[in-house]
């Protein structure tokens, strides 16, 4: 048997361009707005209704969250446990999911059952009665799981980091133990009946459509009557914050200790938006990053560190985030801002800024399979302020950051004395 | 797993991958003159491609003295080859993405990757496959890494070592009775470079390896890229497995701890059939009426109703061989974990009185089926459901199970509740907080 030239790579194929599937968009005869991307092979069927109705809508944000959550407790018609059959009955799956800006209803059901499923959403949405019943079983056991999600390090890190970060906005609202306990039910019911109506949805379909599906769409949600429309996200004015820069939260019998590491930037639309993926990438935002190869992979001080970039509709900040050891955690910290310095001292090479954008474009085509996930990549858009052409600009930006600019970005944002720094456990 | 990077972690542990695809997955096969098998899957929907190769060693294979082994060994593999000093970057280079996972059964290593680049892939999985480089760096690195991941996992997490103590509570002869990440650090710590080699040497060979190459490819471009690659790697002695079997329990076994955690939690293990075995979807079913989601009956009755507790579910583990059947809990604080128990007793003799009814099931099947076609929108799961099914010797499986899950009756999940939920047959943790 003859052995290939093993020391020869096979040659690399450049990936020429990256031209997302985009949604169909409509109206129903109610004028609720309708985003339809029709892909895949398999009869299933993605449905979500977004609703502007996130955490950042209220000063206590477990309001927002349990009033979503509540929305499957009861209707008019239906208990609980005949939401939860209705759905289950017809091997569907319901998930009440909320952020900072928006909520939604989603649907994931086989296409022959819509028919039977997608009356069930419209229910929640038009005649939830929030029965006091459920309501205090939801509550005290949301309560208990958060007593128990105090003994992770990285949930009272990552819970931490944003209300510091964002003290003073409404992306930085914060809640304890209290904030369970003095919730009423009324107030669930008003933010209900404030920011849930069919108009005020938007609709994100995904799957295999074809021409029943939009018939089916129509009969159950145009024909629906509501009083607001879709709220666009509030606006955020920057509130410059003061903290002291380190903080600490001492957990005596921590063996790992949480670290993050970060500060506020900005949104989608900001023009160094771009500029500061390729950064964060080259720094924590996959396997080869420095911080991978840093303190896991020379180091072995963690199982896992990430770095990024994440946006809000009217904010957004950079964020390193990792468990190490709490017996050498001051060596990791030391290492995290040696790596950042050095983004700022010294321009990245050729060769490395070109393995991450290959990276990163590989990554954006993977992050298209299928149905679904195209849904998401446009409706991360649409609902943060940029239009699709979005992905062309960021394919091109990828391609044509140099070294010098990723070196003036880091200088620009990643000085030390600006970065909030967090630790939960042992030093 | 390799790294906890990537967070869209398709599998869990815990059988979640048991549950197989619907509609006809149309695959081809050959096998090399070394004895691995390759699998082609063409979808040309996507502009991806996918490599899995999936090696038949896991957990169960470990020396009871040297457990966490096989994990371990899965970082290795990313540590350098014998004509490749790293992997990743060639693969990042090729616009691609990796990862792997280790459970007690096997070891599974996967790639996706822009189609065009799919040689690359080739490469990189025959180098490794041919040999590693096994540098000393990189064990002891890895072992540091795994050390960490014992404690991110395991050890920080309330409740994180429940199953290192369920284990070795159910199974009394069997590997299972210790979890893949090993029974304690100690074993990982003394990892040697001798037992490195010796482990690659008898189990990452190409008669024990199973390949599935799918999405945008070509049968025939898979077969000559795995003959110039693969088909040069000298075939070696498939390892032949010897697992003791788990004799029949018969007593209840009961273990209680003391943690500090805010909540007491309650878990209940029965031995179960294996993967492959004829009743194996009833009892799957079995799980599922009783504790799958919000419609089921544990959920209804001891969270909705009784208010014992916040949170109750049941599952199967779907292993290899004989598995488990779990009932957990996490009890209401101020309900005793006796009352909370006997309440989980009273949905089973419930269950066991009166049957269960035609739409109760239809229901469980309807959600399985659900779960199945929804499983075919990735390429990277139906290459690993592929994959699982030739290792099981049913690769045909991937069409047939939905067909196996819908011959059920009511009256076989009656009689696989009678044989697996007797308290003789149980293992049950009471994992309570410190006074």
């Amino acid at each position: 048997m003859i052995h290939p030239n093993r020391l020869v790579p096979p040659t690399l194929h450049p990936i020429d361009s990256v031209n997302p599937q985009m949604p169909e968009r409509y109206t129903l005869s109610n004028g609720i707005e309708v985003f339809s991307l029709s892909a895949g092979s398999q009869d299933v069927m993605k449905v979500e209704l977004v609703f502007g109705a996130g955490t950042s809508h209220h000063e206590n944000p477990l309001l927002p969250s349990f009033t979503a959550s509540m929305l499957q407790e009861g209707t008019h018609s239906k208990s609980a446990s005949d939401i939860a059959s209705a759905i289950d009955d017809f091997g569907a799956f319901l998930e009440l999911d909320i952020d900072k800006d928006y909520s939604g209803i989603t649907l994931y059901s086989l296409n022959k059952y819509l028919g039977n499923t997608l009356p069930v959403i419209s229910d929640l949405l038009c005649n939830s009665t929030f029965p006091d019943h459920e309501w205090e079983i939801m509550r005290s056991n949301r309560l208990q799981k958060y007593t128990v999600n105090l003994g992770k390090v990285g949930f009272v890190a990552g819970k931490r980091f944003q209300e510091l970060l964002f003290a003073g906005s409404p992306y930085g609202t914060t809640f304890d133990e209290n904030d369970y306990k003095s919730l009423q039910i009324d107030g669930l019911k008003n933010f209900y009946q404030q920011y849930y109506s069919p108009t005020s949805a938007k609709i994100f379909l995904s799957g295999k459509i074809d021409s029943n599906t939009s018939q089916l769409l129509e009969d159950t949600f145009g024909q629906l009557t509501g009083k607001g429309t879709f709220l666009p996200p509030i606006e955020i004015p920057f509130v410059g914050n003061s903290f002291e820069r380190k903080q600490f939260i001492p957990k005596d019998d921590a063996i790992q200790s949480a670290i993050r590491i970060g500060r506020r930037l900005f949104t989608k639309t900001h023009p160094d938006y771009f500029g500061m993926k390729v950064l964060t990438t080259i720094l924590g935002g996959y396997f080869g990053s420095r911080l991978m190869s840093n303190i896991r992979e020379d180091k072995g001080y963690t199982y896992g560190i990430g770095a990024g970039i994440l946006s809000y509709c009217s904010d957004g900040y950079f964020y390193i985030s990792t468990e190490v050891g709490s017996d050498v955690c001051t060596f990791a910290l030391n290492e995290i801002y040696k790596e950042i310095a050095l983004l700022r001292d010294e321009m990245v090479s050729d060769e490395e800024l070109d393995l991450v954008k290959s990276y990163m474009l590989g990554s954006l085509l993977k992050s298209f399979e299928g149905p679904f996930e195209r849904m998401e990549r446009f409706k991360n858009c649409h609902l943060f302020g940029v239009d699709e052409r979005y992905f062309q600009r960021y394919t091109q930006a990828i391609r044509n950051i140099t070294p010098i600019q990723i070196q003036h970005l880091a200088k620009v944002w990643l000085q030390e004395e600006d970065l909030l720094e967090l630790v939960v456990g042992k030093y | 797993m390799k790294s906890n990077y990537q967070q869209a972690v398709l599998f869990t542990l815990q059988g979640t991958y048991m549950f197989y695809l619907r509609s006809m997955i149309s695959y081809s096969r050959f096998t090399l003159e070394n004895g691995l098998k390759v699998i082609v899957h063409e979808d040309p929907s996507t502009p991806l491609a996918c490599i899995n190769i999936l090696y038949d060693v896991g957990a169960r294979d470990e020396h009871p003295d040297q457990t966490g082994f096989a994990h371990l060994f899965e970082h290795l593999m990313f540590g350098g080859s014998v004509n490749i000093p790293s992997y990743d970057t060639p693969l990042q280079e090729a616009g691609g993405e990796n990862n792997a996972f280790t459970n007690n059964d096997i070891t599974n290593y996967y790639i996706t990757l822009p189609a065009q680049n799919l040689e690359t892939g080739f490469w990189l999985e025959s180098d490794r496959m041919l040999s590693l480089a096994f540098s000393e760096k990189s064990l002891e690195v890895q072992r540091s890494v795994v050390i960490e991941e014992f404690k991110q996992r395991y050890l920080n997490q309330p409740y994180g070592d429940e199953w290192l103590l369920l284990r070795p509570l159910a199974y009394k002869v069997h590997p299972y009775q210790w979890a893949t990440i090993g029974k304690e650090i100690k074993h990982i710590e003394d990892a040697l470079m001798d037992d490195v080699r010796a482990f690659f040497n008898r189990f990452y060979l190409p008669s024990n390896a199973i390949m599935v190459v799918a999405g945008d490819v070509k049968h025939d471009e898979v077969k000559r890229l795995s003959e110039k690659w693969f088909g040069p790697i000298p075939s070696g002695n498939r390892p032949l497995r010897d697992v003791p079997s788990e004799p029949k329990q018969t007593e209840a076994r009961r273990l209680t701890v003391n943690r500090d955690v805010p909540t007491d939690s309650i878990t209940k293990v029965y031995h179960m059939s294996a993967r492959m075995d004829a009743e194996y979807q009833a009892q799957d079913l079995l799980s599922d009426v009783l504790g799958r989601g919000q419609s089921a009956r544990l959920f209804n009755a001891l969270v909705k109703d009784e208010q014992l507790f916040t949170d109750v579910s049941a599952h199967v583990s779907g292993s290899f061989d004989k598995g488990l059947f779990v009932i957990n809990g996490r009890v209401k604080n101020g309900v005793s974990p006796e009352l909370a128990e006997a309440g989980i007793q009273r949905v089973i003799d419930d269950l066991l009185a009166n049957g269960i009814p035609e739409q109760e099931l239809i229901k469980v099947k309807n959600k399985a089926e659900s779960t199945h076609v929804f499983g075919e929108v990735s390429i990277l799961n139906k290459a690993m459901n592929l994959a699982f099914g030739e290792l099981l010797g049913d690769i045909e499986m991937v069409n047939t199970e939905l067909a196996k899950l819908h011959a059920v009756t009511s009256a076989d999940v009656l009689k696989q509740a009678q044989n697996i939920l007797r308290e003789e047959n149980c293992s049950t943790l009471f994992y309570l907080k410190s006074e």
